[in-house]
């Protein structure tokens, strides 16, 4: 077993008596990034302000490390909590130079002119120490963001959707650079964030979360592929769902058998991904093309099959399909849920 | 209900965390708000006392005079501030601006340097006398406060109503156009109705102003509540009148006035989404040539006038003396921006940071005593000092310290705004990277206000520095400032000895007024 680094008890927090986080628990494994995923609104942001010491929920403890820094009775400030935090705008101090914007944390440390040049180098900024933050990009000012909340050496970095204000390009750019950095440091980080694709892509653990609670939580590939229930696949990407019947190890469906696992028995709710469908250019095909979208890496193709129900599948940038073709549809894999 | 309160009580609350906040904005804001609710208890608590005051039939009169006053420079004030108001931001009036800017300038004259001035031109010996042959009639009684506090205070309303105006959006007018008014009816039925707030807001300033008003109605010898209160003040033993007059005339009557301003206010709308200002009425030929000889002729008389006469009789006067009266201005000035800014900055926070009843209850508690009379709220700290603070009886720190307390708002309200700027996040940046509130808050949010704290400073200086009732009740003996100087210098119908000082005083309050503009042409 890990060593969990933070570790979230049954937290509850309201703003004006609208529930914000209703139970939330988490543990985070140290040395590791953890994304917490969640749509608009989920409580992601709140539950790593509590992390953080800068909201009091009304119930639960945090832990980090060894001690209880928020439960009852027990409250420290965040200032001696040691964690860092990136927020969505860089939130660099205008009045104050690179260096000692990163030497802000650290302005006791007599070693911290050579820690922010490391630092500085270690974020691709070698001499911006008198730069001014205006002076910087967005996407320089963010690293220089990362780099203040490292300079004292945190238990933990919090990052809450540091990405958001960037455009996609500098964005992917970012995350793999951000993701380098936080593995090269060994940091433990948790990452708010409500794009699939970058919590997958960021992390070795995602959380997901719903309605003020964590609702699953495991490596990219297991909730992708594994979701809980059909709203946690419905969240982490495209997906078609239908009924069907299982036993014995195997799923009924109107699509055809599929194999599942063998505790499954009764009527179950059936998820087929995109990527899980294949296509084949046929003339008497059991399907025909209705909607076809490029996207250069891949297409996305919906196809009305002979019953009328529609599905979509997820293919490589060619063949060519067209609205009208008639294809033969093979599905590959399906997921099953008890209902 | 029971649990989740059981469930507090267990958690530490982080109550107790802002206590440095509130002692900062209480260790400004008490000192003044103690002595007021003094006054008014020991007043309202004796009712003989009050009686006897109020029956003797004089007060009566008293408050004819105030209201009559206060209606007469609101209708002035109004019509000359709307129309100056319209010309400058709603036509295409040539050199509006400038024009616009000079006429807005008597507000940094203030009203008993213009009444001097008034005084030492007309009569038969008097200035324009011996500029054009004939003498004027002395504008003394209500004639002359009417003039005097009209031109001191229809640059309020202009100033409210140009606001108003450049905030117009042209879509309600556009929309009212297309559905088939004409242009008149859209002024009267969508224009105006959008203005009204913003004027009624300025005409309730200028009525307050009225009544408040010690210097220019003194001068005049026109008998309203202010000059009442310190009539009977000055040179008595027994004060009871002037308290009861202060407290339950001229504070009475100045908060329905209040009362009345802060509920137009509230009604005056923000202005949303994408703005696009109103198209300029265009003048006729006949307006165009017009209209630049009225408002020259305002500025004529709200500016021009005063302030040769005061040069023509710059040498006359003596200058003995003089250079102790600035230094008193200056040191006073300096002493209350001072305060003022280093007052600000926890009710600011207080009030950006940690929204509650009681710090928004703390803030409005700043802009009453702001609005209150000078001379009520002066009386107050003369009654309260000379009962239980001996030692600051009539001391230079307790002046400095009233004259910041009265102007505090005009420091909090740019502090506010600077601090609104600034995203909490970096605060919280600060502290997830160790550092106490009270580290961050002199690391990171004071170095962000810096520019707000300097306007807000800027601002009490130049009100200190005209500051006349409460230097008049609370200086020490021999301490001596230029309002002081010229106010007595008039009281005594020496205007030439007033001369001077009053050309210096303009002149030092031109310097911050001149700073300001550049700073907010700047942004």
């Amino acid at each position: 077993m890990t060593e969990v680094a933070i570790r979230c008890r049954e937290i509850t927090k309201r703003f004006a008596g609208v529930p914000a986080l209703t139970g939330f628990s988490l543990d985070v494994p140290a040395g590791s990034i953890l994304s917490l995923l969640g749509p608009s609104g989920c409580g992601k942001t709140t539950a790593l302000r509590v992390i953080a010491g800068l909201e009091h929920p009304e119930a639960g403890t945090v832990e980090i490390g060894e001690e209880t820094v928020t439960g009852p009775d027990r409250f420290v400030a965040p200032e001696r909590r040691k964690v860092g935090m990136m927020f969505q705008e860089p939130a660099l101090f205008p009045h104050l130079d690179v260096e000692r914007n990163i030497a802000y944390g650290i302005s006791q440390d007599p070693d911290r002119t050579k820690r922010v040049a490391e630092l500085l180098s270690l974020i691709g900024l070698s001499g911006y120490q008198r730069r001014r933050p205006r002076d910087l990009s967005g996407g320089e000012a963010q690293r220089v963001a990362l780099a203040r909340a490292l300079a004292p050496r945190p238990h933990a970095i919090l990052l809450d959707e540091p990405f958001a204000g960037l455009d996609t390009p500098l964005r992917e750019r970012m995350r793999r650079e951000v993701r380098a950095i936080l593995v090269e440091t060994r940091a433990t980080a948790v990452f708010v964030t409500h794009d699939q694709e970058e919590a997958l892509a960021m992390s070795e653990q995602v959380a997901v979360m719903r309605e003020g609670r964590v609702v699953q939580v495991g490596h990219p590939d297991q909730v992708y592929l594994h979701p809980l229930d059909t709203w946690v696949a419905r969240f982490l990407g495209e997906a078609h769902f239908l009924a069907g019947e299982a036993g014995a190890g195997m799923v009924r469906t109107a699509l055809g058998v599929f194999p599942t696992t063998p505790d499954l028995n009764g009527p179950v709710e059936v998820m087929i991904r995109p990527e899980m469908v294949k296509l084949r250019h046929a003339t008497e095909g059991g399907g025909r093309v209705i909607d076809h979208e490029f996207f250069g890496h891949d297409q996305l193709i919906t196809v009305e099959m002979g019953n009328g129900r529609r599905l979509a599948a997820r293919t490589g940038n060619r063949p060519n399909y067209a609205v009208g073709d008639r294809v033969e549809v093979e599905i590959a894999d399906v997921v099953a849920f008890r209902t | 209900m029971t649990q989740s309160a059981s469930i507090a009580r267990g958690f530490h609350r982080p109550r107790a965390t802002h206590w440095y906040l509130w002692a900062g904005a209480l260790a400004i804001v008490g000192p003044l708000l103690i002595p007021l609710l003094y006054l008014l208890l020991r007043t309202l608590g004796d009712g003989s006392a009050a009686w006897n005051v109020l029956s003797s039939g004089r007060p009566l009169r008293l408050v004819a005079n105030t209201l009559g006053l206060a209606a007469a420079v609101t209708l002035t004030s109004v019509t000359l501030g709307v129309a100056v108001a319209w010309l400058t931001m709603g036509t295409d009036l040539r050199h509006r601006r400038l024009w616009g800017g000079v006429l807005a300038l008597p507000l940094v004259v203030p009203s008993y340097v213009t009444a001097s001035a008034y005084l030492a031109a007309a009569g038969p010996g008097g200035v324009f006398a011996n500029w054009l042959g004939v003498s004027l009639p002395s504008p003394s009684g209500f004639a002359g406060a009417w003039l005097v506090v009209s031109i001191a205070t229809y640059p309020l309303v202009q100033l409210a109503a140009s606001a108003a105006i450049g905030g117009l959006d042209r879509g309600r007018e556009e929309a009212a156009r297309l559905l088939g008014a004409s242009s008149a009816r859209v002024f009267r039925t969508v224009t105006l109705p959008q203005l009204r707030p913003a004027i009624t807001s300025g005409a309730l300033l200028a009525a307050l102003y009225a009544i408040s008003d010690f210097g220019a109605v003194s001068l005049m010898r026109y008998d309203t509540f202010t000059r009442a209160v310190y009539a009977n003040y000055q040179g008595r033993v027994d004060r009871t009148a002037a308290v009861v007059l202060a407290v339950v005339g001229l504070l009475g009557m100045a908060l329905i006035f209040i009362w009345a301003e802060v509920r137009a206010r509230g009604k005056a709308e923000a202005a949303t989404g994408t703005h696009r200002p109103l198209t300029r009425n265009q003048l006729t030929p006949r307006q165009r040539s017009w209209v630049p000889v009225g408002l020259g002729g305002l500025a004529v008389v709200a500016l021009l006038a005063p302030i040769l006469v005061l040069i023509s009789q710059f040498g006359e006067g003596s200058l003995t003396g003089l250079s102790a009266a600035v230094r008193g201005s200056l040191g006073l000035a300096a002493a209350a921006a001072v305060l003022a800014s280093l007052g600000a900055i926890p009710i600011a926070v207080l009030v950006a940071r940690h929204r509650s009843r009681a710090s928004l209850g703390l803030e409005r508690t700043t802009y009453a005593i702001h609005s209150l009379p000078h001379l009520t709220v002066g009386l107050a700290m003369v009654h309260f000092s000379a009962n239980f603070l001996p030692l600051l009886y009539q001391s230079f720190g307790l002046l400095a310290l009233t004259c910041a307390a009265i102007f505090l708002p005009l420091a909090i309200a740019p502090a506010r705004a600077a601090l609104e700027m600034i995203d909490p996040r970096l605060e919280e940046a600060s502290r997830t990277l160790g550092k106490r509130p009270l580290v961050t808050l002199a690391r990171v949010t004071v170095p962000m206000m810096r520019a707000g704290l300097a306007s807000g400073g800027l601002l009490v200086f130049l009100a200190a520095l005209k500051e006349l009732p409460v230097t008049l009740l609370l200086r020490p003996t021999e301490f001596e400032t230029l309002p002081v100087r010229i106010w007595s210098a008039s009281n005594d119908l020496f205007y030439a000895k007033a001369a001077a000082p009053a050309l210096l005083l303009v002149g030092l309050a031109a310097i911050p007024a001149l700073l300001l503009t550049v700073r907010s042409l700047d942004d």
